[in-house]
């Protein structure tokens, strides 16, 4: 029975994952500037880490694959080959296939391991290219095979059971294991638990485990002997050379038959792509709905998402949190002690100390919630390769440009955003950028570039994605929305209206759909995402010059700024990114549009107007809005005026949610508690406008 | 002695059949009438404070409250039985339960005791015929000198809820199929 290693294991692959990233942005840099070494020796360090650690969990195809990418980068460091594109682009490929083995030994999808196989060619190819380079320009002796460098290596296979006693003697197998492992690596380990008797019989002092051990080394066995030399006494220990022959691995029915010749690589990877996922077999024989299928896909991701729900932090954060924590206690001492002589006339000295409490309080708060806020620059990881890939595939010249990576967000919001902000760098790099032909006639460079930019712009954060092709094509759109029937006409349109049509489900004007984008099933799944998240998405496009996707974000998904309302005897409260201005309106600035409910002016524009008594049901103190107030809130590109009694004032409120206990309710996006310990509703803004507008038509 | 010790699951198991001997219910008044629920369902009894109300729902709904941080939702069970709004006193509490997972309080005029009912002494609900629904009611007890209604309060307060949770899956497999 081996020893559980699961939680060992979950830090692996976090910290292979890390590894892997670390590796992908470096080869990528590495690509622009081949001389620097430091860069180099950060990505072989990493490589190095996951070999070693794949061995301890005796992940063999891991190591494997990270050995050969090490041997790779090895002859780079040496100089002994050069950095070409070539190279990088087998060493990116081999990091996929690391990628999806990692996948694999997580649980995940099975891999594809003739992939894998063929990119392991490719690597010990590079590595022959040297090894044929050198023969001609020194034209010494033979080629000699890669494995020569490791010929002395050897498997070693230790089987020990050591004397019960063995802990009374004062000593430690740890320490064996330790010094077992500096020798070379340490590829299984195994504990054997057979001999530990029923608990009456136990003796705590006593060793009942045995391990079996396989090692990797290049020393002699005589030296591994020497490391159980004080606990060889009484014990059973073998130790058996098993050289470099390793045994038969576990083999695939794949590789046995491409072995024996029976089929060829493609003709494997050929039919490896017609194996489809189960739930495709499964709704084709009608066994399962495709509604069915894609619930249960939603449950599996999350499942998937849970599993990787840990989070790093900074001692330093953590080290603050302690002091603040020391602080409150020591505020919350000193109110005690004045409570309990309390005086009137110490009053002054209370008021004072309570808002120490009160500032104490919210630093704690900002602190704690600082612990989950992660540079958003790990969301950024990924685009610098899905640009090259994409700039490889399409022929285009692409450069990016990222700023801001340092600005913090969210962890689940960084973990949410990554989709759908893939999906506008691929919408940038395929539909807006030109190709370089096109973008010299229009006298502009070659190269086209695409910006990700993020900052800080008040309580949210913003993310643009900004790419300097063809714009928006606003014919095209209004053409293609008129043939679709989802306008009559677009003659009347703003641009910013024709804009958002965009992020109409099914919507695309790519007259070629490539397999990166164009089947118009990206930007409505964007916007819904965002908004999700209760965040925006904007446009700004101006043809022939480019086009700027801004996604405006809360900072955190668990507080957010809100400003109270009251109409008659309750509390609302509302979001305050939604909340534009607030006004008294005029009597003439009031129209009722028949069958359309009422709107107001604002400056020239007709504003719909509801009333959000009549909405909620409740009395208000004023039925007539010249006498209230109308609160201008914008969702979804719509403004609404909300008729309400008075403004209270503006807080930050903690979400909480209805559905826990109760369910959703229509307009209303949660509950917070305000410090009077009531319960406060607050509002979701665009579900209001929409039922303002369900309303008005069935008025009408 | 080992009966007790299996009551506790096998209360889970059947919950309206009362095959276990014997049961605790608390009891409560609603317009001098006696009810009964099973006294493992209630997490704790509070006073009624006033409750936030939420727009665009049953009447019997009467709102929500603030549970040490967590949002409750208050069913006036007067209404929800059709007696009138309750009128709130001194002695109106409000009963918290848990079901399903789901914390809930209802609202009744006051509490009165706890009752151990053998099964023997438990009916089975009266057959009213198809006029009256009385899906909620899990059997009549006999308690010194007066009837206890005992309510199956799973189905008392989540019959909307389960609509609900029916009508959310749809919603998702059409956004699903449409991406």
């Amino acid at each position: 029975m081996a020893v559980d290693l699961s939680s060992f294991q979950e830090s692996f692959f976090t910290e292979s994952a890390e590894h892997v990233e670390t590796m992908e942005s470096g080869l990528l840099e590495l690509e622009q500037r081949p001389q620097d070494l430091d860069l180099l020796n950060r990505i072989f360090r990493a490589a190095h880490s996951i070999k070693g650690n794949s061995g301890m969990f005796n992940f063999t195809a891991i190591g494997g694959l990270t050995h050969k990418m090490e041997n790779v980068l090895d002859l780079l460091r040496n100089e002994k080959i050069p950095v070409t594109p070539h190279v990088i682009d087998v060493l990116l490929r081999a990091l996929d296939g690391l990628k999806g083995l990692l996948e694999a030994a997580q649980g995940g999808s099975e891999t594809d391991v003739i992939a894998i196989q063929s990119v392991e060619k490719e690597l010990e190819a590079c590595q022959i290219e040297n090894q044929e380079s050198r023969e001609n320009q020194v034209g010494s002796a033979s080629p000699q095979p890669v494995q020569s460098q490791r010929k002395s290596w050897r498997l070693i296979t230790i089987d020990w059971i050591p004397l019960p006693e063995l802990f009374q003697r004062g000593l430690d197998p740890g320490q064996i294991f330790k010094e077992l492992h500096e020798m070379g690596m340490v590829k299984a380990l195994q504990v054997r638990t057979n001999r530990i008797p029923s608990l009456e019989e136990m003796d705590p002092e006593r060793c009942y485990l045995s391990w079996a051990i396989e090692l990797e080394t290049d020393v002699s066995v005589g030296q591994v002997e020497s490391v159980f030399e004080f606990v060889q006494d009484g014990s059973e220990l073998i130790i058996t050379d098993c050289g470099s022959q390793k045994g038969e691995p576990y083999k695939r029915v794949g590789e046995i038959l491409l072995e024996e010749g029976v089929v060829t690589p493609e003709q494997i990877s050929e039919s490896l792509a017609k194996q489809k996922p189960l739930g495709q077999i499964l709704v084709e024989e009608k066994k399962a709905t495709p509604a069915q299928v894609s619930i249960a896909l939603q449950k599996q991701q999350q499942i998937k998402k849970g599993e990787s729900a840990s989070i790093r932090v900074d001692t330093e954060k953590i080290d603050k949190l302690i002091n603040l924590v020391g602080e409150l206690v020591i505020t919350q001492s000193m109110i005690t002690d004045l409570g309990e002589k309390f005086t009137i006339n110490q009053l002054p000295v209370l008021q004072e100390r309570i808002v120490q409490l009160e500032r104490n309080t919210r630093e704690l708060q900002e602190r704690v919630m600082s612990i989950r806020m992660m540079p958003i620059g790990s969301a950024f990881h990924r685009f610098p390769r899905l640009v090259r890939d994409l700039s490889g595939k399409s022929g285009k010249q692409i450069q990016l440009v990222m700023s801001g990576e340092e600005t913090e967000l969210d962890k689940t919001l960084i973990e949410a955003i990554g989709d759908p902000l893939t999906h506008l760098v691929r919408n940038s790099a395929d539909h807006g950028l030109e190709g370089p032909e096109e973008r010299m006639a229009n006298g502009k460079s070659e190269r086209g570039t695409i910006r990700l930019h993020a900052y800080h712009d008040g309580g949210n954060i913003c993310i643009a994605v900004e790419d300097d092709g063809r714009g928006l094509n606003r014919e095209k759109i209004v053409r293609k929305a008129v043939e679709r029937g989802i306008i009559a006409d677009g003659s009347m349109m703003t641009d910013e209206e024709v804009n958002q049509l965009i992020f109409r489900a099914g919507f695309s004007t790519a007259e070629a759909i490539t397999d990166v984008s164009g089947r118009g099933v990206g930007m409505d799944v964007v916007k819904r995402n965002i908004e999700g998240l209760g965040g925006t998405v904007t446009i700004e496009s101006v043809a022939g010059q480019g086009s700027k996707l801004t996604l405006k974000l809360p900072l955190t998904l668990a507080i957010i700024d809100g400003m109270t309302v009251r109409v008659g005897e309750d509390n609302y409260i509302i979001p305050l990114i939604t909340v534009t201005e607030s006004i008294r309106p005029k009597p003439n600035d009031l129209q009722r549009i028949v069958g359309k409910g009422e709107v107001v002016n604002l400056r020239g524009e007709w504003v719909p107007m509801v009333r959000l008594y009549e909405a909620f049901h409740v009395n208000p103190d004023y039925t007539d809005p010249v006498e209230a107030l109308l609160v201008i809130v914008e969702a979804e590109g719509r403004r609404v005026a909300l008729l309400v009694d008075e403004l209270t004032g503006q807080q930050q409120v903690v979400i909480k949610t209805l559905e826990q206990n109760y369910r959703k309710v229509e307009a209303i996006s949660g509950a917070t508690i305000l410090g009077d310990g009531q319960v406060a509703l607050i509002l979701d803004v665009p579900g209001l406008a929409k039922l303002a507008r369900i309303g008005h038509t069935t008025a009408a | 002695m080992s009966t007790a010790t299996i009551e506790p699951t096998q209360q889970q198991d059947v919950r309206t059949t009362f095959s276990t001997d014997d049961q605790q219910f608390l009891t409560f008044n609603l317009a001098e009438e006696f009810y009964g629920v099973d006294i493992l369902k209630v997490q704790e009894i509070k006073g009624y404070t006033n409750v936030t109300k939420i727009p665009n729902t049953p009447d019997y709904l009467k709102g929500v409250l603030n549970l040490r941080g967590t949002i409750v939702p208050i069913v006036d069970l007067r209404m929800k039985f059709g007696m009138g709004v309750t009128e709130p006193t001194p002695f109106t509490v409000v009963v918290v339960v848990n079901v399903r997972n789901r914390v809930m309080g209802f609202l009744v005029d006051a509490v009165s005791d706890v009752l151990d009912l053998n099964a023997k002494d438990i009916q089975p609900p009266p057959e009213l015929g198809n006029t009256v629904d009385i899906t909620f009611v899990a059997g009549i007890g006999n308690s010194n000198d007066h009837l206890v209604t005992l309510l199956d309060i799973d189905r008392v307060l989540t019959e909307d809820e389960v609509k609900v949770v029916d009508e959310i899956p749809a919603e998702v497999s059409t956004v699903e199929v449409s991406s």
